[in-house]
């Protein structure tokens, strides 16, 4: 696998995935913008606007034809949040050329495709379409109160929005349903046209080895700019008062989420971080599973994932509603065991074969690869899974328990379950 | 070893039966770092009534899953703990019809592949973990409980389905796990997880004489066993047309069904008939579709719709989901398609294209390690050729797919079921 990430004049940052291995290939054009809550309904709302037509396929159903005709390839438009950013982002993954039955330039025909999408949308009166903006108005206005339909995800944003209320960070990445009567077709494409001129840019390929200049061309010209910069996340590392929300709700199983700042230790040590992480909540031989879940049996899940670029952590699980605060001491309680140092060495060195593993079962999936690769940038490390590797054999036990110390709880929100759900019939 | 070359898909299956009548497919994935072994047995949620010590039982709903949750625990600690030394992300699944314990790994291969033969050819069931299990799996089925996709999902099932045992739920209630003891789940391990009714499925960049080797280590030669089960064969029609459920929803989501009451296919014809059912679903309700695009239009579907053909050898159905506040309007406009298709037929263009879409899928598939071993599994379960798609594909006409079309839809025997707000 060959790789190779620069930047090019016109500040995009190109990157370049070749291996032989694949029988299909991939391309992803991201843009990134601050997260803030000013845009975000805005950017979620161009990601379904700009899937719905352009003047060479006006149409949902001529671009769905389209991507039949050649082999079935998908194209992806969707936003989403890393640290304080949000991204717009388009993707395709299409079979490979050898396979296409009468020799069709299946890769060329997916750039057309891209471009007509992002440069050539259909605009009426200096905006876009006026009747795909208001029925993707309401479309995204359904999607956001479908949030409560998933109790797990919808617990989880608001224990975001309370521990980050005056950060950026607690805005959620589709946005405000009291924000989309006031965009109209016109402020939407003006909005799209400054997304196009100025946010951060990357374009990766992955797949086999080819000329990607070439066949990246069209767009990356259209590209050209020279105030591209990538939108900094602005990190908290103390908490003052830890904040505790409950909320009840008409459904069978309570959700405990708990907010955490993972600290300055675990900000200038991401590599550390990663094993804390690990060892404490996220793999299903981590002290949270182990003991909440296998030992009390008091859940199904109880994990813990980091967002590294806001220095955050957060911990889910589902519990019988008497059982909450059993569960959320001994969350704490693990917690502590790391900060004493209490993990085996067993433990240390299981951390490390599950990072390492999850690295290299990367490289076997296109898209996976090239969102690594991305992740690094954003990281500023710009290592290749290789060398992430090389950094995480390098961790040591003191590095993990000195993160582990810096780590702060900020906010317990319990969606509390009261009684089950009825029947109508 | 009998080795079988897919020129379409350019894989190679070698398949072989071991002495102890475990079935084993391999297929070689150089260059890749990723290599799976799944360990499947042919027991889901619809194996509940078999002959034992020469008795007919019946075992409550859930069995299956609770027994795949205790396989993976052993004397010294569990499958999790072995696998978290080489690094392998390891997990099982139960379905309708069968459960499988699998591991993905880029290193140590063959102690990964010992660990699984190790955890699910030796039991380890004692009175106080099978009561530890229920604490969990409780919370599993409560999770469940309230998620409203699931409860629409199997509220269709028991609209389409009266007799059929794929009417239960696969994790079954609280009460129907509460007398799971250390017997019921040995009377299913020693029916169902007899060698002569599973299958090892390896993908990856591996040594096939190293994995027949590790083999006959966890099993030893011995003669198949006939498992002697009811499964109660479902008539035809559908129970209720219609059912609901109020939970906390922002909007209704619906469920359609429509039942396959040709069931008693195997081999090449269910495959034949499984490729013919999914391009008619395409052809119908697919995202290229006139019909999908008014229905969103009209802001009758959003993006959320989706279109699929949920089958078994023993049970068979069409699925059509999404959210909408109309979704009897959606349903109306469901029948009025198939009845327009039945009398305007299908044009050989959106016949081409369809079955390119599904050409392409089929090779894309290949990439991915697990799709494969999946893929393995459940061709052998049903007795079909692993990647025999492909030909099948290569030799469908149009005329099959009206013929089928017909079969599927005449009569038309159809559910809805709805999860509204309060």
């Amino acid at each position: 696998m060959q790789y190779s990430t620069y930047m090019t004049d016109s500040s995009i940052i190109r990157c370049d995935i070749f291996s032989d291995k694949f029988k299909t290939d991939y391309i992803c054009i991201k843009f990134f913008m601050p997260l803030n809550k000013d845009t975000a309904t805005e950017i979620a709302l161009l990601s379904a606007v700009l899937k719905r037509g352009n003047q060479k396929f006006p149409t949902m159903d001529k671009i769905e034809a389209y991507l039949e005709q050649n082999y079935g390839a998908s194209l992806n438009i969707s936003t989403s949040k890393s640290g304080e950013l949000q991204d717009l982002s388009f993707s395709v993954q299409f079979l490979s050329d050898k396979f296409a039955i009468e020799n069709e330039p299946i890769g060329k025909n997916m750039v057309d495709l891209l471009f007509s999408v992002i440069f050539e949308p259909i605009t009426q009166n200096g905006g876009f379409d006026e009747l795909f903006v208001k029925q993707e108005k309401q479309n995204l206005k359904d999607k956001i109160a479908s949030l409560i339909n998933d109790k797990g995800a919808y617990s989880i944003e608001k224990c975001k929005q309370i521990m980050f209320d005056h950060e950026n960070y607690g805005v959620y990445e589709l946005g405000d349903i009291n924000r989309l009567d006031s965009i109209t077709p016109v402020s939407l494409y003006k909005f799209y046209q400054s997304v196009l001129s100025s946010a951060a840019l990357f374009i990766n390929y992955a797949g086999i080895q080819r000329d990607t200049e070439e066949l990246l061309n069209p767009i990356c010209q259209r590209l050209e700019s020279t105030s591209r910069t990538l939108p900094h996340t602005v990190i908290k590392n103390d908490v003052k008062d830890v904040k505790n929300i409950t909320e009840e709700m008409n459904v069978a199983q309570s959700k405990l989420n708990l907010g955490f700042r993972l600290g300055d230790a675990a900000q200038k040590d991401l590599f550390a971080a990663k094993m804390f992480n690990v060892i404490f909540g996220s793999s299903p031989t981590s002290k949270l599973f182990m003991n909440v879940r296998e030992k009390l049996s008091l859940c199904y899940y109880c994990s813990s994932v980091c967002d590294s670029l806001k220095n955050v952590m957060f911990v889910q699980s589902g519990v019988e509603t008497q059982n909450v605060d059993k569960a959320q001491k001994e969350i704490l309680n693990q917690l502590e065991c790391m900060k004493n140092g209490e993990f085996s060495a067993e433990e240390f060195d299981n951390a490390r074969a599950y990072l390492i593993d999850a690295y290299i079962q990367a490289e076997d999936s296109l898209s996976a690869i090239s969102t690594m690769q991305t992740a690094s940038y954003l990281a500023g490390h710009k290592l290749t899974a290789q060398q992430q590797i090389e950094q995480i054999n390098k961790v040591t036990y003191e590095r993990v328990i000195n993160v582990a110390k810096g780590v702060m709880l900020d906010t317990v929100y319990v969606l509390k379950g009261i009684g089950g759900e009825k029947d109508a019939d | 070893m009998q080795t079988k070359y897919n020129k379409i898909t350019g894989e190679t299956c070698m398949r072989t039966v071991h002495s102890s009548g475990l079935t084993i497919d391999i297929v070689k994935k150089p260059g890749k770092n990723r290599k799976t072994a799944m360990l499947a047995a042919k027991f889901g949620s619809i194996n509940r009534e078999f002959e034992y010590n020469g008795k007919f039982i019946t075992i409550p709903n859930g069995t299956a899953h609770f027994l795949e949750h205790k396989l993976f625990e052993g004397k010294n600690g569990n499958a999790f703990d072995f696998y978290a030394k080489t690094g392998a992300k390891a997990n099982a699944y139960t379905s309708n019809d069968r459960t499988a314990y699998y591991f993905i790994c880029t290193d140590k291969f063959e102690e990964n592949l010992s660990i699984l033969l190790s955890f699910v050819s030796n039991p380890y069931l004692t009175d106080k973990n099978v009561e530890k299990e229920k604490g969990i799996i409780g919370q599993e089925i409560k999770m469940y409980d309230d998620e409203p996709s699931w409860q629409g999902y199997f509220g269709l099932i028991n609209c389409l389905y009266g007799t059929h045992p794929v009417k239960y739920d696969i994790a079954g209630t609280v009460e129907d796990i509460a007398p799971i003891t250390v017997d019921t789940l040995m009377s299913c391990y020693n029916t169902f997880y007899h060698p002569s009714n599973m299958v090892l499925a390896v993908v990856g960049d591996v040594d096939e004489k190293e994995v027949l080797k590790l083999c006959d280590k966890y099993f030893t030669a011995g003669k198949n066993i006939n498992i002697n089960q009811k499964i109660p064969k479902e008539p035809q029609g559908v129970i209720k047309q219609y059912s609901e459920k109020i939970m906390p929803v922002s909007r209704p989501i619906f469920y359609i069904g429509i039942k396959d009451n040709d069931t008693e296919l195997s081999g090449t014809d269910l495959a034949k008939k499984e490729t013919e059912i999914e391009m008619l679903m395409e052809i119908l309700f697919g995202p290229s579709t006139a019909f999908y695009k008014e229905l969103y239009n009209e802001g009758l579907i959003n993006s959320e719709f989706d279109c699929s053909y949920e089958m078994s050898d023993t049970f068979a159905f069409c699925l059509l989901a999404g959210e909408s506040g109309k979704p009897f309007e959606v349903l109306e406009r469901v029948k009025h398609e198939i009845n327009e298709f039945l009398s305007v037929g299908l044009s050989k263009q959106r016949f081409i294209q369809v079955r390119n879409t599904l050409y392409g899928k089929l090779i894309s598939s290949c990439d991915n390690v697990a799709q494969i071993s999946n893929m393995l599994i459940s061709s052998e379960f049903s007795n079909r050729e692993p990647f025999d798609r492909a030909e099948i594909l290569a030799n469908i006409t149009p005329e099959n797919i009206m013929a089928r079309a017909k079969k599927l839809f005449m009569p038309l025997d159809i559910s809805i079921s709805v999860i509204k707000g309060e």
